[in-house]
């Protein structure tokens, strides 16, 4: 009896040690995962998939056999702990969940800017006509707690204000497609901070308001959405300037091609091709590789101490040492 | 019995330490027992981990108190007219399986994102297993004394505290054990999955906010807080607790 107790004893013991080994995986990979989340802010990977074009970039790298795996994750945090765990290569994220990682030890860096993206801060109700006049029973819908959306809000607390956590204790964390449910009771104590589609798509509910839009908390046009990736893909210079190659064909393909553009999105997104282009027709979304305002949100955020000081020396781009 | 557990646990911690200290997984992953340790430490003394803990609590105390309240007056108004007993009977089965989460979004429409909504979704999980557990105490105990309470011709007051109140405790204290273990977890999914807050932040949207900012220590340590409570009332304040007993 008292040798079985031991060897259950052991038993246990190994397998607690096992499991412990087994959070950690290395695993040889010859597939690529690239993951995006929803929203017309990814337009260009949705293109570079019904393209071909990273296919065809690899196939021209001699990398015929690595194969492509494309993912939607609902928020940047899921793609920073699949990239974490090594199930994820390339992402695309904000940029302030971007450089919280970064601060946090994450070996990624940005390969490129995607997309600037028009964002507001929307009210379901004509009683709220201003940020002013909401108290603090009012409820603030964002993606997470900071996400872009969350530190636009905070730039705009700061300015106005001087204290960038006022409105931190009213903040909602929920999905694009769950705060436009939310939006539609039109409970006048509901703001939601959205971006496009969602964001056209509220403005059409009853009563809805704009009460504040991205560009006015940041005090100009910024980057929305950055093409990051880990150390270990930027160490195989084939598959990342292959990538790299691939994504900038993408955006310059929905500036020289927008009607081809227009009929591929349609048919990934499930909007009608007219919805579509008024969206996209939108003066603040734009898709270009250069990355702006990144000083800014690094400042910003140093300054709230939601980042430590170290990130000002931190390289925040691949190829930056180079240049 | 108790030093295997002791040791067991040295063992489990041990072992997280040192994979910790190893460098093998990442900290964001894995870290150090110590540094999640010193992360507790610092959330209780300077980021009002205790205020966020009470809070969470208070929410499910509240809820558990409409909960009684409301069970009491189901099981008089079930045992006073036949239907409605057949009734609460027929709600229970189609209601009670309903996770707290998946009625969330119904509850978003119907009442918007406030304290209400919270307390709805909470009173929806502690309400239904004390109202099953002490409905059939009730019936037992109006079996087992239905003759003497006509025989003795005992007033309303006498029958409800003397027999029904007192005579249910014990199951009382089982059925308050069991709605605050669905309550608690109802309520950490519920600010987790949807981050709903009333003006004060709780333990869920704590560990949730954690994870957002890659604060892997805190996310472990507000772990750690949520499961020491769930062991402290459910282990020692409603077993222990001392409540009379009819004899």
């Amino acid at each position: 009896m008292k040798t079985n107790n031991r060897l259950s004893f052991a038993l246990i013991m190994i397998v607690v040690v096992l499991l412990l080994l087994g959070c950690s995986n290395d695993t040889e990979k010859e597939t690529l995962i690239i993951a995006d989340q929803f929203g017309l802010a990814y337009a260009p990977i949705e293109i570079m998939k019904n393209q071909g074009f990273l296919r065809e970039a690899l196939d021209g790298a001699g990398l015929s056999t690595v194969t492509i795996e494309w993912k939607r994750l609902g928020n940047t945090t899921a793609i920073r702990e699949a990239m974490l765990s090594e199930d994820l290569d390339i992402g695309f994220v904000g940029i302030p969940p971007f450089l919280i990682g970064v601060d946090n030890g994450m070996d990624w860096r940005i390969i490129s800017g995607i997309s600037q993206t028009p964002s507001a801060l929307i009210a379901s109700s004509k009683a709220v006509d201003s940020l002013e006049a909401i108290d603090d029973s009012t409820r603030i819908i964002v993606p997470q707690p900071g996400s872009i959306q969350h530190i636009l809000l905070s730039m705009y607390a700061k300015r106005m204000y001087g204290d960038s956590k006022k409105y931190d204790h009213q903040l909602v964390a929920m999905s694009h497609p769950d705060g436009y449910t939310a939006m539609r009771t039109g409970a006048s104590n509901t703001l939601h901070f959205t971006t496009p589609p969602f964001m056209q798509q509220e403005m059409k509910l009853e009563n809805a308001t704009v009460l504040l839009d991205g560009e006015t908390c940041f005090g100009g046009p910024f980057t929305f959405i950055v093409g990051i990736c880990p150390e270990r893909i930027y160490d195989n210079p084939k598959i990342y300037t292959a990538f790299k190659n691939a994504l900038e064909k993408s955006i310059e393909f929905i500036g020289t091609y927008p009607e081809d553009a227009l009929e591929v999105l349609s048919e990934s997104y499930d909007y009608s091709e007219a919805d579509l282009k008024a969206y996209m027709d939108h003066p603040q979304m734009i898709y270009e590789t250069d990355v702006r305002g990144l000083d800014a949100f690094v400042s910003f955020m140093v300054e709230e101490e939601i980042l430590s000081d170290s990130i000002l020396n931190s390289d925040l781009y691949w190829g930056s040492d180079n240049e | 019995m108790n030093k295997a557990r002791i040791f067991f646990i040295l063992f489990i911690l041990t072992a997280w330490e040192i994979m910790g200290q190893s460098g093998l997984i990442h900290a964001g992953i894995l870290p150090p027992f110590s540094d999640v340790v010193k992360r507790f430490g610092e959330m209780l003394f300077y980021e009002k981990l205790i205020q966020t803990t009470l809070y969470s609590i208070f929410m499910v105390l509240l809820a558990m108190g409409l909960s009684v309240i409301i069970t009491v007056v189901l099981i008089i108004l079930g045992r006073k007219y036949k239907w409605v007993g057949t009734n609460i009977e027929l709600l229970h089965s189609i209601v009670s399986p309903l996770p707290g989460i998946a009625i969330l979004p119904l509850v978003i429409l119907w009442f918007g994102i406030n304290v209400e909504a919270m307390l709805f979704i909470l009173v929806h999980a502690t309400l239904w297993p004390m109202w099953r557990q002490l409905a059939l105490a009730v019936d037992r105990l109006h079996k087992q004394y239905n003759r003497l309470e006509t025989v003795f011709h005992l007033s309303k007051f006498k029958r409800f505290f003397h027999i029904y109140v007192q005579g249910s405790l014990l199951d009382l204290k089982s059925a308050l054990s069991v709605s605050w273990s669905r309550g608690w977890r109802a309520l950490i999914s519920v600010e987790m999955i949807f981050g709903m807050v009333g003006n004060q932040t709780g333990l869920g949207w704590l560990i949730y906010e954690r994870r957002m900012y890659m604060d892997t220590e805190g996310l472990y340590a507000g772990l750690i807080a949520i499961g020491l409570c769930g062991v402290f009332f459910e282990a020692l304040v409603f077993t222990k607790l001392k409540l009379g007993r009819v004899s």
